[in-house]
This record gives C-alpha cells, sequence and structure tokens, in this order.
C-alpha cells in the first residue's frame, strides 16, 4: 500500500519515475433499482495557462490515447464489477511533451443527471498512482493512494488529482475539488470545445 | 434545507450533537409502511438487535434511540457506544406494494422542534423496493449524515441480510386480533426458540378465555442446579433465579411483585398478582409461580413478567431456566432461558397487556438489563428503584 493523502495534499513524486498507472476504482451499486454507477476517468494534458493545447489533449473514453504517446487510458468500465482498479491511465513522463506542465486527472459519473446520480451514493471510490517498471507492468507497485469517500456529496464531477512539473520534477496535487455539471463543464473549464 | 439523495455532510453544521436530534420519517401510499432504526458496527454488520429499534422494541438499551409514536426516532448521539458506529433508518412494506407505488416519502431532522433537513421524495424516486433505506447517521471524525434513499426488492429481510442480520423468518405479527368469541380462532404460539436478530422476539398472542371471563394464568419459572443444596450451605455456584413483574393498573398505580423487598402481592386484593414463595435453590421442583386474577383484569392495564439472578454470576445456560405462561383454555407459552448467554443479570420475558377488558395479549420479550431500573425505563414504567434485600 502506499501512502495514504487527503485533500489538498502535495508530494513529490520520485525522480525515478518513468512510467506509472492512476488506477480509479469503486464498488458496483449495493441496492436494488437504478441504474449502475458508472465512473470515468479522464485526463487534461495542460499547458502554462491551464488548458488544454487542443481536444486532442483531452483523453477519456472516446479518445483513449494521446498524439504523443504520453497518455493512455485502458478502457472504459461501465459498472465498477471486478476486484482492483476499475479504470486505469498509463503516464509514461518521458513521452510528456515539454509544453505540457500539467495532467488533471478527473472522475466524473457517465450520464448522472437522467440517472440521478452522484458522487455521495458512490461507495468505496479512490485514485491511486502505482509506480510501472515497464508498459507491461500491470500490476504495478502502489504509490500513493487518496480515498473518494466521504468527500463528497452531490457532485457529478471530481478533479482527482493534478501531477504537475515544479523545478524539473514531477509533483502529485491530491486536489479532491468537487463540481456539478459532470465531464461536459469540466471539459468546457480546460478549455476543450465540447460539442 | 432540501436533501436530495448522495447528500453527505457533518451534522454539527446543522445541530448541536450533543443534544437529542430527531428523524421523523413519513411515508404515504397504499401499503403498511413500518419504519425502523438500527445501529450497525463498524463492518457494517447488526451485531447487537439490542440497538435494533422499532415497533416492537421501543428503546435501545439505554435509550439512545427511541421510537416515539410510530415513525419518529430521539437519538442521542453521544451516549451511544462507540461499538455503533452508524444508524441506519429504514421504510418496509408490510404485504403488497412497493417504494415505486407510494404517492411521497417525506424525512424531517430535527432538534427542539427545528427541523434544519428535509428529505422529500416520490414513486418516480423508486423501482420495484419493498424496503429502503432512508438516511444513515455515521461516525466519520464526526457524525455524519448520508442520504441514500435506496433499498431492496426482497424487503425488511434482504435490507437485514445487508447488514448482516440472520433469518428473519418471521414477518411482522398480525395486529392483535379482537378477542374472538371462540377460544379456537386465536392463532396457536410456537414454542419460543429464539436466534439473534429475529424478528419473532417480539411476537404477540392473545391468551384465551374458557367460558365467560379470564380465569387464573400461572407464570412459573422453574430451573436446575447442578447439585442440589440446601438453603444454608448455598454455594458459590448455586445461583437464585428469581421471578417477578412490574404491573400498571388502569387508575394508574404501579408497583412490583418480587420476593426482593417482600413484595409477594396479593390475589384477592390489589394488585390481584401474588407470587407463591421463594425457591432459592432450584431444588423444589415446582419453581417459583406468579399467579395473575384474570377475574380483575379491567383494573390492570399490563404487566411485564421478568426473571433476575439474585445470587450468583449470570450464567443463563447454567441455571437452564423456562418460563412458562399458563392460562386455561391456552397452549403453555414456553420461553426456555437456557439459549442466551447475557451476563445482565435482569431479563424481561413477556409483556401482558389487557385487550378490551377481556384477555392480554401475551408478547415475548427477553431483553437483558443490568437491574430492574434501567428496564423499568426501558419499557416505560419510570418508578423510583433502590437497592433490597430478601
Amino acid at each position: 500500500m502506499g501512502v495514504n493523502l487527503s485533500k489538498g495534499q502535495r508530494v513529490s513524486l520520485d525522480k525515478n519515475l518513468t512510467m506509472a498507472m492512476i488506477g480509479l476504482g469503486w464498488d458496483v451499486k449495493q441496492f436494488d433499482g437504478g441504474a449502475d454507477f458508472d465512473l470515468d476517468a479522464s485526463a487534461f494534458l495542460l499547458g502554462a495557462n491551464g488548458k488544454v493545447r487542443s481536444d486532442a489533449d483531452f483523453i477519456f473514453y472516446n479518445n483513449l490515447e494521446s498524439v504523443d504517446h504520453s497518455v493512455k487510458h485502458m478502457g472504459d468500465n461501465l459498472t465498477g464489477e471486478g476486484e482492483g482498479d476499475d479504470e486505469v491511465i498509463i503516464i509514461d513522463f518521458t513521452k510528456v511533451p515539454a509544453d505540457v506542465q500539467k495532467i488533471a486527472i478527473t472522475v466524473t459519473i457517465y450520464d448522472a443527471q437522467s440517472r440521478g446520480q452522484n458522487f455521495g451514493q458512490v461507495s468505496n471510490a479512490y485514485v491511486r498512482v502505482a509506480r510501472m517498471a515497464n508498459e507491461n507492468d500491470m500490476n504495478g507497485s502502489e504509490v500513493l493512494r487518496f480515498d473518494l469517500g466521504e468527500e463528497f456529496s452531490i457532485e457529478t464531477a471530481v478533479v482527482v488529482c493534478e501531477i504537475y512539473r515544479h523545478n524539473g520534477d514531477w509533483k502529485f496535487n491530491a486536489v479532491g475539488s468537487g463540481y456539478q455539471g459532470g465531464l461536459a463543464a469540466l471539459g468546457r473549464a480546460y478549455g476543450v470545445n465540447v460539442g | 434545507m432540501n436533501l436530495q439523495r448522495g447528500f453527505r455532510d457533518k451534522l454539527e453544521k446543522y445541530f448541536d450533537i450533543n443534544q437529542d436530534i430527531d428523524i421523523t420519517m413519513n411515508t404515504f401510499g397504499s401499503s403498511v409502511y413500518d419504519y425502523c432504526c438500527f445501529g450497525v458496527d463498524s463492518a457494517n454488520k447488526l451485531s447487537d438487535d439490542r440497538y435494533m429499534v422499532f415497533y416492537n422494541q421501543t428503546s435501545s438499551p439505554d435509550g439512545e434511540i427511541r421510537l416515539n409514536g410510530s415513525s419518529g426516532f430521539r437519538v442521542s448521539l453521544r451516549s451511544l457506544p462507540l461499538t455503533v458506529n452508524k444508524l441506519v433508518f429504514t421504510v418496509s412494506i408490510d404485504g403488497n406494494g412497493t417504494m415505486g407505488n407510494i404517492s411521497s416519502h417525506s424525512l424531517k431532522v430535527s432538534q427542539n422542534n427545528n427541523s434544519a433537513l428535509e428529505l422529500n421524495l416520490s414513486g418516480t424516486d423508486f423501482h420495484s423496493e419493498k424496503a429502503i433505506i432512508s438516511i444513515e447517521i455515521y461516525r466519520k471524525d464526526t457524525w455524519r449524515i448520508a442520504v441514500i434513499a435506496g433499498g431492496f426488492n426482497g424487503g425488511l429481510k434482504d435490507l437485514l441480510k445487508f447488514y448482516g442480520g440472520t433469518e428473519i423468518s418471521a414477518p411482522k405479527p398480525a395486529p392483535v386480533p379482537k378477542p374472538a368469541p371462540r377460544p379456537a380462532s386465536t392463532p396457536a404460539p410456537e414454542p419460543v426458540r429464539l436466534k439473534k436478530v429475529e424478528l419473532k422476539k417480539g411476537q404477540k398472542v392473545n391468551l384465551q378465555k374458557s367460558g365467560s371471563s379470564l380465569g387464573e394464568i400461572l407464570i412459573n419459572l422453574n430451573w436446575s442446579q447442578p447439585s442440589k443444596k440446601s438453603f444454608f450451605f448455598l454455594g458459590s455456584n448455586a445461583i437464585d433465579l428469581d421471578l417477578g413483574c412490574l404491573y400498571e393498573m388502569k387508575n394508574g398505580k404501579k408497583g412490583c411483585v418480587q420476593a426482593l423487598g417482600n413484595a409477594f402481592g396479593s390475589l384477592d386484593r390489589f394488585p390481584f398478582i401474588a407470587l407463591d414463595g421463594d425457591d432459592r435453590t432450584g431444588a423444589n421442583s415446582a419453581g417459583e409461580n406468579l399467579r395473575i386474577n384474570g377475574k380483575m383484569i379491567s383494573q390492570i392495564k399490563r404487566i411485564l413478567i421478568y426473571t433476575f439472578i439474585y445470587e450468583g454470576v449470570a450464567n443463563w445456560k447454567q441455571a437452564d431456566g423456562v418460563v412458562t405462561v399458563k392460562c386455561p383454555g391456552s397452549p403453555d407459552i414456553i420461553v426456555k432461558m437456557d439459549e442466551y448467554g447475557s451476563n445482565l443479570k435482569t431479563c424481561a420475558i413477556a409483556l401482558l397487556e389487557n385487550q378490551n377488558d377481556e384477555t392480554f395479549s401475551v408478547e415475548k420479550v427477553v431483553r437483558f438489563f443490568s437491574n430492574q431500573e434501567p428496564m423499568d425505563r426501558a419499557f416505560g414504567w419510570n418508578m423510583q428503584w433502590s437497592v433490597g434485600r430478601k
């Protein structure tokens, strides 16, 4: 188990960390009736102005990999079914372009409004960062963990963390800020042309 | 403030959590809606069914959770033992209908009649659930509230299973039927075999009349001892199990009948309840008998039968006690004590309540208390108690 972070905490990542996975997990719904919880992890590659350089910097279920192959989404999980991480984003720090200052990782609930869902209803959601020995090391060794339980109420979108450059190193900020309006609102806030 | 499903927040932002907080639920629709509040441990399990408060158990052991009326709960969060990590407030449907059929469900959290948090839902917020968790109040650094508004199609049984409860085989006991002219129409009581978290505990039956009036009701307590010892050589292993009752008359008079304090009562005069004597060793094969004069039922409101261990450690298993309620014309109602491993010395066995001055309903209780006083409080007798001796 890695270090448990609390909301707002910032830590430096190991200088030798070249490849890491950001794992997101949550429990399947516990009660009868209603729709499954479909949580989506996304990544935004942000320039110095805090915005995406282009729409291609928005990595999510419909755009699984950045053009430079630095950030890769491993696929969509629709229910939270299964042990361990339900969605995984892999970051290869060696390939992150120099003009990307920050990578924001967000979690949103798909179709939250029509399903009447929010983060207060989701059990045992977490995000973790695990060091990968190489691109095939899908277990990784956990470095950081941030439990999302109890942090949120009626929000439908959460900026979980930001990984940002600081004096030549990468740092991790457990942001944990919740928003309403889902992925579309977050996308717009980061400068994506959301259709 | 109006709440919605998924809402979570610290209660102290709205209430003084060191004072009592009221949670009131109302559900409208064409079904019968039952309300329950239960405390679960940190593993989310209902490990102590004394913290299940509902129509048949209207208070937790020290009154930390109390049922007011049929759907209002008053909770004293700071009095709850640390083993209770979460309070779950539920609505369940008895019989036909689902939560999807309701016209409305509301829940109010208030203090000193000031309602600060309100949840208002309708049938369209639900599906085919027959039992739901409306809200939870839980410890996480401080006391927090979470609006769940979700549940199970399988009803209370599935809901309790979710919290680790077992074998809720008996549904809510039928409402007490009007005393029937024919004794045969009263349901035959089953021998009581109680396991943890079993709603049967609250099962209620009416005593039957033999003829035009209720006869003498005999409550017998018998128990065994490992070896017979005379009174003068009462060994340390011996257990002196006593029988007694609290009574409340229609005119408001209250009291108790028990050997302790020499309150043996009288069958012909007030309180029309008498204790036969005191078997101090269990050697007397007849055990101890408490008699109620059934002819005087119109003067009696209710009677709580209890046993308590006067001498010796609280070893109910070893005492092997059996309480039998006998009434002419009715099958015997038997409560076996050896299944219970409580280390508390007083056990409320059964509650007898006057039904239209014609008969008593007998409700099996089996709840343990440290002594008579907390038992008195739990059942709302509210008498003054002091230490007594035989």
